[in-house]
């Protein structure tokens, strides 16, 4: 039984039924360890203002709206205006598996989505979200991880072109993108994580840059580096052979598509490291294929 | 995934002084892509994403064990 349901709209998004839509929400409990069974209660949900506080930074971040940031990724006038962002936070819940939407990892010390649950969670408080934004304040984990999207590939989508393989930006899910993010989240970590949960598993994944990643949508594997990166439809883009000014490590297989400022690592990769985060913005590759899969969703 | 601050890297490294050079960075670098991979697969599709806990666990999983224990002990 729920005590207190605060469900606010920050953004109301496109006036149409199922607009895109991104919804926070303060985890109640925590399966701890992860895949355990075993719950304890999570603080986040009674400590409104670090909540809303989280919220905040969170949608800046998304936005392009910190000081000094340079990836405006939802600020497109194409998307911005049409997406929809809603933040729910309810007091008062038990201690359960359906109320637990983060683990802790032990492998990693992370926080992980438990993505069934996300779902199942904000559509019982009338919310569908493609991607869902879990808030813990696990007094122990951190640090946060994402799930890309498992798409409805039977439904409705727009075609597109990866590399000459006909695949589908999907308007609907089966599940949506969900990420497990810490309520101290800070850098242009939330961003990084949307990057993961916007994404497909079937369409188009986009991975981590900063370990040496099986291919996906943002990296593939081989030596030497080759010049062509690959093709997104009509658009061919070239390999980064220098990965970032980072370098590529002894040993990696895997390389990058190139930057949009290559002057800064991507998004994707060890922006932490960078000394300059802020300044980070999502390769060619990965930043034009998020602006198509935002753009099939808000139009469907 | 977030990547690990410097002072994170830091930590785990200092907490083996026997190591030989270069050993525990090679280490973690490993640990992480077996972690990070965790979540390019999608845990409701085909074998292996429970396998922690399942009789058989893939390599995969049975590799990020071992080396969790050897970097962090537990």
């Amino acid at each position: 039984m729920a005590g207190n349901v605060d469900l606010q709209v920050l953004r109301p998004g496109a006036t149409k039924p199922n607009p895109y839509t991104i919804c926070l929400v303060a985890n109640p409990a925590i399966e701890a360890p992860w895949q355990s069974f075993q719950f304890i209660p999570d603080p986040m949900p009674g400590n409104g203002p670090a909540f809303d506080a989280a919220v905040r930074y969170a949608i800046d971040c998304l936005f392009g709206n910190l000081p000094g940031q340079a990836e405006q990724l939802l600020a497109e006038p194409r998307i911005g205006p049409f997406v929809r962002i809603v933040s729910l936070r309810v007091t008062g819940l038990p201690v359960s598996d359906a109320n637990a939407l983060v683990g802790e990892s032990v492998f990693g010390s992370l926080l992980a989505p438990r993505r069934t649950q996300m779902d199942a969670f904000v559509r019982s408080f009338g919310v569908t979200a493609d991607v869902i934004f879990a808030i813990s304040q696990s007094s122990t984990f951190t640090r946060e991880s994402a799930f890309p999207t498992t798409d409805d590939d039977s439904g409705p989508g727009d075609a597109f072109q990866l590399d000459g393989i006909g695949l589908a930006h999907r308007h609907l899910f089966t599940v949506p993108g969900t990420v497990a993010m810490h309520v101290t989240t800070r850098s242009i970590t939330p961003l990084h994580e949307f990057g993961h949960a916007a994404s497909s598993f079937t369409n188009g994944q986009i991975t981590d840059l900063y370990v040496d990643s099986a291919p996906a949508l943002n990296c593939k594997a081989g030596r030497p580096i080759p010049i062509s990166f690959g093709t997104l439809d009509a658009f061919a883009f070239q390999s980064d052979p220098v990965r970032d000014g980072l370098g590529y490590p002894p040993g990696w297989q895997s390389y990058h598509c190139e930057l949009i400022d290559p002057s800064h690592p991507a998004v994707m990769d060890d922006y932490i490291n960078s000394g300059a985060a802020l300044a980070c913005r999502h390769d060619a590759i990965t930043r034009r294929f998020l602006v198509d899969r935002l753009i099939a969703k808000i139009n469907r | 995934m977030r990547p690990l601050s410097p002072q994170e890297k830091r930590r785990v490294i200092q907490s083996h002084p026997e190591a030989a050079p270069g050993e525990i960075e090679s280490d973690l670098s490993e640990y992480e892509r077996l972690v990070s991979a965790m979540f390019q697969r999608d845990p409701d599709a085909g074998p292996g994403f429970r396998a922690f806990t399942a009789p058989e666990p893939d390599p995969e999983r049975l590799r990020l064990a071992e080396l969790h224990a050897k970097l962090f002990g537990r």
